[in-house]
This record gives C-alpha cells, structure tokens and sequence, in this order.
C-alpha cells in the first residue's frame, strides 16, 4: 500500500489501539472485497470463520483475517477448526495478514489446513502459497476503501463500518 | 531358497592369490586373529551380489567410503570373486571381476545359470536383483551382520545410538538423505534474504520519513513567507522563474547592461540552473554596475590618502621630536665645536700634569731606592752614610722615611688624581661628542622622511607641492572631496540595491517551493519502488526460495514418516523375536523383556528409538556394553526370522558377534545359534578362542573351521580347512 | 532403491504441488547415488545458490534505485 494509506490506517491503529484496529481492518478487508466485486460477503466478529467472501463466478473464500507489526501471526486451534468447517461447503480457506509496516501489503495464503498448527506462523510460510491474483485485486481496492473511509472510521470507530458494511448488504440484495 | 555352497576370492582387499572356501556345513567358522582376512571374506560374498552398491557414500554408512576393493599390494591382475549358490532349480554362480590397477575400471559380472547358460553385465545384474530380490540393505540387516554395525552400538550417545539402530535396520540411506537436506540450511539463506528485504524496506521508509519531514519543514517555511499550499505547484514555480527573469532584466536595464541574456526554464528540472543563472547574472551585472564600479575607485582613493596622510603626519612628528632632542643638547653641553673644544684643553692638561709627575717620580724614585738600600745595610754606621757620595749623614734613612711619608708621597698620589681626573673627563666629553653625531643623523634621516612624504603627496594629489604649499591641507582638502561623492554614490546605490534585494527575496521563495517539489518527487520515486518491475523480480525469487523451503520441508516430512513406518513395521515384525533372543543372550537380572519403539526427532525429523522393559521401565541407563551387542544381534537375528518365507537366502553370516559379551553371555549366544542353526546354515567369522571352543562344543550340527594365520603382503592370508 | 519408492508414494500422495515435488526428490535422490549426503547438500545448495543471485541482482538494482 502507499504511504498515505498507510498513514491513515496508523492514524487509526494509534487512535483505536491494536485489537480494535484488528476488526476495523477486517471490515475494510470485507468493504474492499465488495469493491472488487464479491457480493455475498459475511464478516463475523465473533465465532467462525473471520470473513466468508463468494464472488459471481462461484470462487468463494473463507478468511482468517490477521494484522501484525511484528514477522508472525498467532493461530488457535479455533482458527483452524473454523476454516475447516468451511472447506465442507467448498470454500478455500486462506489465511489473510495485514503487517502494518510502511509498503507491506494484504497476504492471502492458500495453506494447507494439514500444514496449519496452532501457534505462532512466521509469514515466511505463507509466501510459497500466496494467491497472487486475489492480491493484485484486493489491494488497490482495499486502498481506496481506506481513503474513503479513514475520516468516517477516526470519528465513528467500528460502528461507522458496521452501518458502511449494511447498507453494501442490503445494495447486494437489491 | 538360495544356500552359499563356495566362494573363490582372488585380489580382493586381504586377498592375493585365489582362495577357495567351501561350505558344506551347517556351521562354517572363519577364526584367526584381526586382520587375517576374515571379515573380507565375508564381504566378498557381499560384493560378488551388490558390486558398487556396497562401496561409498550412497550406503549410509560411513566406513564404506572410500572403501577398498582391491587388494592395495597388487599392481597388476583382477580382483575375481565368484560365489556359487545352490537352489532347488540347481546351482548358480556368480562372479564379479575388476581390474586391480584400474581403480574406476569397469566392473564384469557374470551369472551362470543352472543350465549352463551364461549372462554378462546388465542382463547379469538385472537377474541378480531378480533372482535373489535383495538390496544391500535388506541383505545386511537379514542376512549379514557387520561387525561395524555391532561396533556402532556401542556408544552411550543417544544420537550415534540411533544412528545405529537405523542401519542395523536398514534404514541409513533416509538418514543419509535428511542429513544431506539439513546440511543445505536452506531456511538460513531464505532468513537471510528476508532480513535483507526487510533492511530494504526500512531504508525505505527511514528515507520516506526524513523527506516528509523535510516536506514539511520547507512547507512550514513556505507559509511563513506568504506562499499558500496551492502555490507550492510546478506551474507556481515556473511562473515565479519569469517573474525573476523580467525583474533582472529590468535591473539590467537600469544598470545599463548592454550584454543580458534572458533565460526562462521550460520544465521543473531547469529550475536548479535557473537558482545559478539568478545568482551569477546579479553578480555580474552588480559588479559592472557604473555607480558601483565607481565607488569602489573612490574608497580605493581615500584610502590610499588616509594612509599618505598618516605618514606624513608620522614623519612631521618624528622630526620635530629629533630637532627638540638635538636643541636640548646643545644647550646642556654645547655643540661639536665647544666639546671639541673642552677635548684638547683637557688634553693639554694632562700632558703638563705627566711632565710634573715625571719629574716628581724621578725624585721619588731615588728616595725610596735610597731608603731600600738603607734598610738593607747590616751595620748600623753604614746607615747614617750617603749610599751615592759616602759621605755622613746621620739619620739619613729616618730623614728619608720622613721626607717619603710626608711629602712625595702626598705629591705622587695627589698628581695621579688629577691626571686619573683629567682622563675621566676627556672620556665624558667624547661620549658627548659621539652622541651629538648621533643626533644630528637621526634628524637627518627624519627631515629625509617628511620629504618623502611630500613627494607621495605631490604624486597622490597630481600635482606639484612648492615649498611654501602645506601638503597636510592639500590631503585634507581632497578627502573631503571624496567623502562628499561617495555619499551621493552611497544614494544611488541604495535604490538599486533594493531591487536586489527583492530579486534575492524572489529567488528564495522559488528555492523553498523548488525544494519541496525536489522532496515530494524524490518521496515518489521512492514510493515507486515498490511497485518497479524490480521489486516484483525481488518478490518473485523471495517467493521462489519460500517454495523450494516449504517443498523441501514436506520431502523431509515424507522421509521422515517413510522412515518410522518402515522402522515401526520392522520391529513390529521382529518384536517378539528381538524379545526373545535379547532375554535369551543378555539374561539381564533386571530387565524382563525388552520392547522397542520409535519416535520422531521433532527438531532433526531423524527416527528416534527407545527402549522399555516389560515393566514399564526404561533399561537404557542400565544396559551395559555387553547388553548392546546383544540388542544388536538381536535386531538382526529379530529382523531375520522375521523375513520367515520371504527369506530369499538360507544362510546368516555373523562377524565377529561376542564384541564386549561376557562368558556367560557367549553361551547364551551359542544357545540362540544353535536353535537358529536347525534352519539356517551359519557363516560365523571369530577371533574369539572361547566363543570358538564354546561353538565348537554345544553347536550339535556338523561344523567345519577355516583358520587364518600368517598374513602377509605378498600372499594374502594362509587358511588352511579342519573339521 | 525401496526407499526411494516410499518417499515417492507419499510425494504422489500429497494435496499440493506433486510434480514439482517429485521432480526435487529426483533430483535430490539421483545426487545421493552420485555423492552421497553431500551431493544432496551441494545441489540444494546450487538451486538456492542459482535464487538468491537472482535476489541480489534485483536487490542491488533496487538500492540504485533508491
């Protein structure tokens, strides 16, 4: 990402703090999956899988969504279990990470759940199964998504993108 | 089922000439001492089946490379080793021949078949594999123990214990292979080149950082010279770049510049030249500029006159000072003339007063001559004598003393005053005169100087200065001229200058806007970077180096497994029988039967083994060196009856078993192979006496001993055959 | 060699990237019979050798650029 994004979105992480950062990153996630034209998004805060995203053309995935300065994210077992209930209902499972640093990006890696573990992973694991084009995709959306947001979320928090996030479900339903 | 029933060695490592060994006994004993050729009988058998599979690194096993096969005296002849095999279809025989000197030389394999019918090379070794349906490996954790793979147990260190084990069942290549994997640190060089990444990006960012703040720094100072966030643009900058241009034309004009050339950059990047060209061209047309090129000659002028005029003033000082110092002088003592005067007169005086004590002296001479002599006459009437006439003098010498004392004496010393004084002031008065000249020369010099000065004036004002012209007023008259002029230039300048000043302030409004604009394009290029065909080719090869780690990981995952499946299926099926043998050999007091088990090494991925007791118990701290030989012959008798009806071969060859096993413990082996040796002939190679005597005495199947003896370079071992 | 056999078993047997997987254990298995465990440690390290050239390469021209 650029540098104004990222700015913005440290704007926010200092604002908010790190774990209320986490969820708003993973509604702008599900905002830019909107964006690049994925319609049935479900973004949960709470049990399940993080983000369920299917697009017109029958790709769907299903996101653990992770953001982190450091050079790891951590898994649970719950994590785990969630992406594999999904893969029932034909979902990919990817783990999708946000380190916050000046030019990183969204990674989304296809790994395999039998390759998972709960623990701490290093994201030089998930480089050999990145899936490139939904990288290429998302990021410059998820940019936008930021830029368009980043006012709205410093003076409204979590809230302002839940009513954001609503009014795209119900656009999708009409 | 295929029975070893002879072996012909020839050149092979202790071999020299052909030797022939026939077993045709359910126990065949090889004996002598070490290094008499026993063990490489055995291994010819090995290598008349396995060739170059049995040599090298590829075996896992390290004493196998740069093992030798031929033997190392020879210079010439083949090394032939032919090993006959009887089976229900017949006897096949099979022979493998390699050139001594040669060392990579080819090897020659032949197999004879019961028929008579003979194959060559591949075809040869490719019935080889199928016939007896063997690789090294299963041959020698079912068929052969090596001395080696005893020898390697014996070791406290739970790693080389492991090792150990995992060739005693077979599985050294795995090992081999995830060592050689490990050995690649391939998760260090992609470390590496993720730190390297990750250097870069922070660099990137540091240099971000700084050209913000720098950004915002030049913005801050923008605002507080009046320009606004919208005018720090390109199009700003280059309007403003014309605006400095027709303001130094104008200026050029005022200045009566004949030779100004217009210059307005057409683009951003010409603006850092245009700082310079701003700068030189006010220089330039400033420097040339009438009013202050005549400036400059006028405060040239006055300073040259100041300086003349202190001079001059110095030397008028100086003059009259050395005229006062003279006058003074005179007046106290006099001029040359009137000292030269007082000279001679002095002069005069003391000659007279010399010809006065000339004679006082002649006088005073003969008297005290006259009074020596005196005193120096013994008698007493010689004394009142005259000393020149002879004739009567009384008293004379006392009459002498008197008159010495009295009087020539006071007149000597008196006239030598006065003469010491008239000398003393002869001295003063030519000190007087020397400083008298002294004086004169100094006003001398002094009048020399101020006329100098008059001459300087006369050339500095350009014009000539008479006698009766006083040169100071002249000086003074001229500086005020020049102070007047300079001040009306003074005035003239001033306006001109202003225009400067405003160009001067122009320019550095355009250098602060120019210098954010070089920053948020330099912030650019580097925001760029991360979206450069570069920087995915640096992605592309990290990605690269992730994959081959992450596909080496799961090979090393799949070796890993594959070896604990095939060491936990191996002691599965020789779990009872390990049981067996090692309660049977070991008799350990307290270890009640042994179970084996295998684990993963996380860290390494390598097999792991354990031991447990039937109790629960681990025995590892407790078994001794004897109780580890006996593990290890009985994995190998274990694995062996675990072949069962696989078993392609009917023979087992033990070498050198009793390592570190105690009597009792021997005879407890000779037990286990004598129930072994009921079903499977048994090639045994010793240089143990008492495990020897021990077989030779409970063994109740027929036996028959090679011994070896007298080793030597040029003939190999001698054996000789008893029954 | 068995254990070749095995290993490859599992290879072909795994969710992803099979191909390029038994192509490396290949290779990794024809530099054992070659060189041993030493042959396998000096090929891996020629093909990451041969990646992080590449790496260098594009990272130089990036601190140029830079």
């Amino acid at each position: 990402m650029d540098t104004t994004t990222f700015q913005r979105l440290a704007q926010i992480r200092d604002k908010f703090g790190p774990g209320i950062f986490g969820k708003i990153a993973q509604k702008l996630l599900a905002l830019a999956f909107y964006e690049s034209g994925f319609t049935h998004i479900v973004e949960r805060g709470v049990q399940g899988v993080d983000i369920d995203a299917a697009s017109t053309d029958a790709v769907k995935y299903a996101l653990e969504v992770k953001t982190t300065e450091g050079e790891s994210v951590p898994i649970s077992e719950e994590n785990v279990d969630a992406l594999k209930d999904r893969v029932k209902d034909g979902y990919t499972p990817l783990v999708a990470v946000l380190r916050m640093q000046m030019f990183e990006d969204w990674i989304f890696a296809a790994i395999p759940l039998s390759r998972l573990q709960a623990g701490s992973l290093p994201l030089s694991r998930l480089r050999p199964y990145r899936v490139s084009a939904l990288e290429t995709s998302i990021s410059p959306t998820f940019e936008r998504v930021v830029n368009e947001h980043s006012g709205g979320v410093l003076t409204g928090g979590e809230n302002y993108l839940r009513q954001i996030l609503a009014q795209k479900r119900v656009e999708g339903i009409h | 089922m295929f029975q070893l029933a002879r072996l012909k060695v020839s050149g092979f490592r202790g071999f020299v000439g052909e030797q022939e060994f026939v077993f045709d006994n359910p126990v065949v004993l090889l004996f002598g001492e070490n290094h008499q050729g026993k063990s490489s009988t055995l291994n010819a058998v090995e290598w008349c089946l396995f060739g170059d599979d049995c040599v090298g690194k590829k075996t896992g096993i390290r004493e196998r490379v740069g093992w030798e096969i031929a033997n190392r005296y020879m210079t010439q002849g083949d090394v032939v080793v032919t090993a006959e095999f009887d089976s229900p279809d017949g006897t096949y025989s099979v022979t493998r021949e390699q050139s001594v000197a040669r060392k990579r030389a080819e090897q020659k394999v032949t197999v004879t078949l019961p028929n008579k019918t003979r194959l060559h090379g591949d075809e040869a070794e490719g019935l080889i594999h199928k016939l007896f349906g063997y690789s090294f490996q299963d041959f020698m954790t079912t068929v052969y123990q090596h001395q080696e793979a005893i020898r390697a147990i014996l070791t406290q260190e739970p790693r080389d214990r492991n090792d150990a084990i995992d060739r005693l069942l077979g599985l050294s290549p795995y090992r081999e292979i995830l060592n050689g994997i490990t050995g690649a640190k391939l998760e260090g060089t992609l470390g590496v080149m993720g730190s390297k990444r990750e250097d870069f990006r922070r660099r990137c960012e540091q240099a971000i950082r700084t050209l913000s703040n720098l950004i915002n720094g030049e913005k801050a100072k923008a605002i507080s010279e009046g320009i606004t966030e919208g005018e720090m643009t390109e199009q700003s900058a280059l309007r403003r770049s014309k605006d400095i241009t027709e303001a130094v034309g104008s200026l050029a004009r005022e200045l009566g510049s004949t030779d100004f050339q217009v210059k307005v950059p057409a683009s951003f990047g010409e603006i850092a030249d245009f700082h310079e060209w701003v700068e030189t061209q006010t220089d330039r047309l400033w420097k040339q500029a009438p009013d202050v090129l005549k400036q400059q000659a006028l405060a040239t002028e006055q300073a040259k006159l100041v300086r003349i005029k202190g001079d001059y003033e110095g030397a008028m000082a100086d003059e009259a000072a050395k005229q006062t110092d003279r006058d003074d002088f005179v007046r106290k003592f006099g001029d040359e003339v009137t000292l030269a005067k007082a000279a001679v007169a002095t002069k005069h005086s003391i000659v007279q007063l010399e010809d006065q004590m000339r004679k006082t002296n002649a006088k005073a001479s003969l008297v005290r001559e006259a009074i020596q002599y005196l005193k120096g006459i013994a008698r007493e009437a010689d004394k009142s004598r005259c000393p020149l006439c002879g004739a009567d003098a009384p008293d004379l010498l006392s009459h002498l003393d008197a008159e010495w004392k009295e009087q020539i004496k006071g007149e000597v010393q008196g006239l030598e005053q006065q003469k010491a004084e008239c000398g003393a002031k002869l001295k003063e008065t030519e000190v007087l005169v020397e400083e008298f000249k002294t004086l004169e020369r100094k006003l001398r010099i002094c009048v020399a100087r101020r006329e100098t000065g008059v001459s300087q004036v006369a050339a500095a004002l350009g014009r000539k200065i008479e006698k009766e012209d006083d040169p100071l007023a002249l000086l003074r008259m001229r500086l005020q001229k020049i102070e007047s002029e300079l001040e009306l230039t003074r005035q003239a300048i001033g306006k001109k200058r202003e225009k400067i000043s405003d160009i001067y302030n122009q320019r550095r409004r355009l250098r602060i806007i120019h210098e954010i604009l070089s920053h948020e394009q330099k912030r650019g290029a580097i925001e760029r970077i991360w979206k450069s065909s570069e920087f995915t080719g640096l992605e592309q090869a990290l990605d690269e180096a992730s994959q081959l780690v992450e596909d080496m990981k799961a090979i090393r995952s799949a070796l890993a497994e594959a070896s604990r499946e095939e060491a936990e299926a191996k002691i599965q099926a020789a779990g009872a029988a390990l049981d067996k043998y090692f309660c049977c050999i070991a008799k350990h007091p307290a270890i009640p039967g042994l179970m084996m088990e295998v684990t993963e090494d996380r860290r390494s991925g390598l097999n792991s083994y354990g031991f447990k007791s039937k109790d629960g118990s681990d025995p590892t701290p407790i078994l001794s060196q004897g109780d580890l030989n006996c593990l290890a012959l009985s994995l190998f008798l274990g694995l062996s009856e675990a072949t069962g009806e696989s078993q392609r071969f009917s023979f087992l060859m033990l070498d050198d078993p009793t390592q570190s096993l105690g009597s009792e413990m021997k005879r407890d082996l000779v037990k286990a192979l004598e129930d072994i040796a009921s079903c499977r002939r048994l090639i045994i190679a010793t240089p143990d006496t008492e495990f020897k005597d021990s077989l030779m005495t409970n063994i109740t199947k027929s036996k028959v001993v090679y011994n070896f003896d007298g080793w030597t370079e040029g003939s190999g071992p001698e054996v000789t055959r008893a029954n | 060699m068995a254990h070749s056999e095995k290993v490859l078993g599992k290879i072909n047997a795994m969710e992803q990237r099979c191909d390029e997987r038994r192509t490396l254990w290949q290779a990794v298995t024809e530099s054992f019979v070659k060189e041993g465990a030493d042959g396998i440690t000096m090929e891996l390290a020629k093909e990451m050798g041969a990646i992080q050239d590449r790496f260098d390469t594009a990272l130089g021209k990036l601190d140029a650029m830079l």
